[in-house]
């Protein structure tokens, strides 16, 4: 032996470039082994590979002899390891080398007699080549044909050998079935015995001991019925799934990545005295207007929350816009029967209407005409019926009127000061009007679908239906083919105007009436204002490209904390650059929502 | 650990005189004092009686939690004495006087020591004195009998110019002048002569301009530190720098006469110094900054050459006045609405969009976006910020919270909040000098406070 390192175990010198030392303190070197290409074709050269060990700690090949591997087997089959033992070598001497050599393994004869089958294949080989037959015909001609549904038939049969369905267990019996139960299991006389689950109980007579317990007579026929339970009852193994209702959930992503948006209240316009039934903001995003049921509009000053100017009116403000025109500087309020524009820098005071001298016979002359009157820089068209709301086209030069529940939407020019009805007869119920963003279409939101219309071919596109729901408000994407409806149910709809007729996806979020939606202009954002008091902000990313889906994730939720009785969220309003909503609600006053850090 | 007491070694340094200095030799203090403790300590070495509290300064940055937290939070080796700097603390502000208004107070400036002007949204500029006691209110000069002007909602006040140059000037050698905007559009100055003794002050007749130019509302004027230039900027995205005499004059006799058919008529406003001639004043005196692209909400002045201004575009940007060009411009993650610059450092503190934020920006560290401190403290949208002169660490911020805070910019905490306008909410703030504060707020009443720091006060 020439490595002197004793016990040490050789994985200390695996990163080692030595494998020991010898005698005289010199390292043995590692051997510089070959790769493995070499290393298998020295196996395949090499006959008595198999008999080669490798000596990890010598770091070389030991070649065994035939002793050794005789050795190693006489050792593996548990017999004695020397053959030279004392008996043995007495049995040896005793029958001489013709037994030894008796004992050494002999090449039976059939390996020295030619093969019967082998002659007979190479005669078949023969005479088939002598036939000029094709390779494959030399092969067997037994082609060994397969079942296509063999192995998915095997498999179900073992499956169904193997399942073991366990019978359903009887039940354990528990302390009312007690001989002498407890007080509080005892059955009192005044108990129906058809109300008690244990019928069979009800007329058991209590026992003080064991040994009072008659035998139980019944007891056979229970046995047999539960055998036939066993054997004769179908059982069908019944796979539950255990799915946690946050996996079924689509992937969102986290609100947190999806900033900015409206999360805390910053600010708060007082100053109405009345419920705020709607707002609007002007293009700079720096006034915003507010109509109240207190007869007034209130001008305020976004950055401050100061109440600039009021205007007052006879009757309930219901509904204010602005013209879109930068130059303008126009809104518009409906108030009873007249649609007032007013220039926003006109001074606070009363606005007189012409709506106070005619309403009275207003619904009898239904298809006349709107009247226009111009008085000291405001603008006055007097309907002939009341109207709700006004909105107004992009350019600022049109705007179309309506009534909530009316029938018929007038479109006015406030250049030329002329209007005129889009429907001759028309049965259903508005409920909101928009024109859409860039197209000359029209979308009328009745109270059950809504329509998309022409106004240049004067013709019905389409018409969107939610189900059965009754719908209460509408907002359109502003890259016009999108649009949200709200229901009356606390659901929204996201249509795709691209797409079905059917919704996109609808949304069960408010408890109550939706009462408003808004888009932003610049951000994937929306929100829904509902009678339940809350404000909802969603992020809607709508992707250029089609093979994109929207996507939809809610994102706050804004509770009204009013310590007054406030019973509803009325409008929504999107500041055109910034992230912050305006929500004007029952409660008198308009929140401002500013995105938080 | 908690048996084991950490000592750590300091030396005391000090800027203070001679009398409040004590030997540079280090002394070990326990780890686990602080700020108070630490003015214990420094107060039982002085001898000072009554005691009298100190800020204490480690590597540029104020103590405020144990030194042994602040030794591990910037990893400082304690092998060495640590050097720690003790300064006087401010005491908190105490308030001096107030000005009742009959509306909201929408600015106030305090740049000038003699006077405090502000704005009100009863569209009138008023003049204080430190005092609190109200010396003139001034009324738009061209307001038509029987209109109600349109409120003020920004306000600036020129120092007298000294008696060389001032020849020209609206303001002459013992008058200021105050300039305001407002909601109509129009940059309005009134040339005032001021006592400060007495605490008086007459209006000088023939001495009010309009600076007519921006087509909506001014959100904010700012005065170059020079007292020669006006910076104003508003919704219809420019800022506006303005000579302090380009203005057109505006004579109350001439203006009733011939001014009564629109502001911008040409007859009611003639230019200073050459009564009688309409033609526009030149143009070096007026630059339009158009790089915005959306409304410019405030606007500060760096030094007398460099104006920042920012706005609901989110961006930050810096204009040379020589040049007339835009020299730097920043992205920030909120709408801007009021703003603040050290003069000279160049230091930006802004505040807005709705944010709880005192955000600082400091172009010297070069970030290339946003900001790079943002100080914490307000509960409602802080809507002004100042710095104080002299004192490039200091800067007073307002909130819609009713408060003011006190900041400096060394620590995270305020050095102190002061509840100026308790359930209202606070419009506007600046120092008067370094030792006053003054504020103004919806609750229609400027206040002033007194600042001292612990040594002056006693």
């Amino acid at each position: 032996m020439e490595n002197t390192t004793g016990d040490a175990p050789s994985e200390w010198y695996r990163e080692e470039e030595h494998i020991g030392y010898d005698v005289d303190g010199r390292r043995i070197s590692k051997r510089r082994w070959n790769d493995s290409i070499e290393n298998l074709l020295h196996t395949i050269d090499d006959p008595s590979y198999w008999r080669k060990v490798f000596d990890e700690k010598e770091d070389r090949e030991i070649s065994l002899s035939r002793a050794h591997v005789e050795l190693i087997q006489r050792l593996r089959s548990g017999a004695f390891p020397k053959s030279s033992s004392s008996s043995d070598l007495k049995h040896e001497q005793n029958h001489g080398i013709a037994e030894v050599a008796w004992q050494i393994n002999h090449e039976p004869k059939r390996r020295f007699i030619p093969s019967k089958w082998e002659a007979k294949l190479v005669l078949r080989i023969v005479r088939a080549l002598r036939a000029h037959a094709t390779p494959n015909a030399l092969q067997s001609n037994t082609v060994e044909q397969k079942m296509i549904w063999e192995a998915e038939d095997a498999s179900q049969r073992s499956t169904r050998d193997h399942t073991y369905l366990p019978a359903q267990k009887p039940k354990k019996p528990n302390h009312a079935d007690s001989y002498n139960p407890p007080f509080e299991y005892q059955i009192n006389d005044e108990d129906a015995p058809g109300t008690n689950g244990h019928d069979n109980h009800a007329t058991r007579t209590l026992f003080n001991a064991l040994r009072r317990v008659p035998s139980y007579s019944e007891f056979v026929v229970e046995r047999f019925q539960r055998c036939l339970d066993l054997y004769l009852c179908p059982r069908v193994k019944k796979h539950r799934l255990h799915v946690r209702p946050q996996d079924i959930l689509p992937p969102l992503p986290s609100p947190k990545d999806l900033k900015p948006f409206p999360s805390s209240n910053c600010l708060k316009f007082t100053g109405h005295e009345d419920k705020v039934l709607s707002i609007a903001i002007d293009h700079s995003g720096q006034w915003l207007l507010s109509a109240s049921e207190d007869c007034s509009i209130r001008k305020w000053e976004i950055s401050s929350s100061r109440c600039i100017s009021v205007w007052r009116f006879r009757d309930i403000v219901k509904s204010v816009a602005w013209c879109p025109s930068p130059m303008a500087n126009t809104f518009s309020a409906c108030v009873a029967s007249d649609i007032v524009l007013l220039k926003s820098t006109r001074a606070s005071g009363s606005v007189p209407l012409l709506s106070s001298h005619h309403s009275v016979h207003s619904k009898v002359e239904n298809s006349k005409l709107p009247e226009w009157k111009e008085r000291d820089g405001e603008m006055i068209v007097h309907l002939a019926s009341d109207v709700s709301k006004v909105t107004w086209h992009k350019k600022g030069d049109y705007f179309a009127s309506f009534m909530i529940g009316g029938n018929n939407v007038m479109i006015h020019r406030m250049s030329r000061r002329t209007s005129q009805l889009i429907f001759r007869d028309q049965k259903f119920p508005i409920q909101s009007v928009m024109f859409h963003p860039y197209r000359p279409f029209m979308l009328i939101c009745t109270r059950t679908c809504v329509y998309l219309y022409d106004l240049n071919k004067q013709s019905l596109i389409k018409k969107l239906s939610s189900g059965n729901q009754t719908l209460s408000c509408m907002a359109v994407h502003p890259g016009g083919d999108n649009l949200i409806i709200g229901t009356d149910l606390g659901r929204l709809a996201w249509f795709d105007l691209d797409l079905a007729t059917s919704p996109y996806k609808v949304m069960a979020t408010h408890a109550s009436a939706v009462k408003g939606v808004a888009f932003h202009a610049k951000l994937p954002l929306f929100a829904s204002v509902s009678d339940d008091a809350t404000t909802q902000v969603f992020h809607g990313m709508v992707h250029a490209e089609l093979d994109q889906n929207t996507l939809i994730v809610p994102l706050k939720i804004l509770r009204y904390t009013s310590e007054s009785n406030c019973d509803g969220v009325f409008d929504c309003v999107f500041h055109p650059t910034q992230p912050w909503l305006f929500t004007a609600g029952a409660d008198r006053s308009i929140l401002l929502v500013c995105d938080d850090n | 650990m908690s048996a084991e007491e950490v000592q750590i070694s300091c030396k005391f340094v000090t800027r203070l005189p001679e009398q409040y200095r004590i030997a540079p030799t280090p002394i070990a203090v326990p780890g686990k004092l602080t700020r108070y403790g630490l003015s214990e300590v420094i107060n039982h070495l002085l001898n000072l009686d009554p005691p009298k509290p100190f800020d204490f300064l480690v590597q540029g940055e104020l103590v405020r939690t144990s030194l042994e937290k602040l030794v591990v939070r910037k990893a400082i080796s304690v092998e060495s004495a640590l050097e720690v700097e003790y300064i006087p603390a401010v005491a908190p502000p105490s308030e001096e006087a107030t000005g009742k208004h009959e509306d909201w107070v929408s600015a106030v400036d305090g740049s000038w020591g003699a006077a405090v002007a502000t704005g009100c949204y009863d569209g009138t500029a008023r003049l204080w004195t430190p005092g609190g006691a109200l010396m003139i209110k001034l009324s738009p000069p061209d307001l038509i009998d029987g209109a109600s002007p349109a409120p003020v909602t920004t306000v600036c006040l020129l120092p007298p110019m000294s008696q060389g140059d001032g020849s020209r000037g609206s303001g002459t050698a013992t008058g200021c002048v105050v300039v305001a905007g407002g909601h109509d559009g129009v940059v309005r100055s009134w040339g005032v002569e001021v006592d400060a003794k007495r605490g008086v002050a007459s209006e000088i007749a023939n001495q009010s301009s309009l600076f007519v130019g921006h087509e909506g509302a001014v959100k904010c004027v700012a005065a170059a530190p020079g007292g020669e230039r006006v910076a104003s900027c508003g919704h219809d995205h420019t800022v506006r720098v303005w000579h302090r005499d380009a203005g057109f004059a505006f004579d109350k006799t001439a203006g009733v006469t011939a001014g009564r058919k629109t502001k911008k008529s040409q007859a009611g406003k003639r230019r200073k110094g050459d009564d009688g001639d309409d033609a526009e004043p030149p143009a070096r005196f007026l630059l339009v900054f158009t790089g915005h692209t959306d409304s410019v909400s405030a606007v500060a002045w760096e030094s007398s050459n460099v104006v920042w201004s920012g706005g609901f575009d989110h961006v930050l940007k810096s204009w040379d006045v020589e040049t007339r060009q835009n020299t730097q411009s920043y992205d920030v993650p909120k709408a801007i609405m009021g703003m603040a610059c050290v003069a000279g450092g160049g230091r930006v503190a802004w505040c807005g969009g709705g944010d709880k934020a005192v955000h600082m920006w400091d172009p010297r560290v070069g970030a290339t976006t946003g900001a790079t401190t943002s100080l914490m403290s307000h509960t409602g949208m802080v809507v002004s910020v100042r710095w104080c002169p002299g004192d490039e660490h200091k800067l007073v911020s307002c909130s819609y919270d009713g408060t003011l805070k006190l900041w400096d910019t060394r620590g995270k905490l305020p050095l102190h909040t002061v509840n100026a306008h308790e359930g209202e909410r606070a419009m506007g703030c600046d120092f008067h000098g370094p030792r006053r504060i003054v504020s103004g707020g919806t609750d229609g009443r400027l206040r002033l406070f007194k600042l001292e720091d612990s040594l002056t006060a006693a």
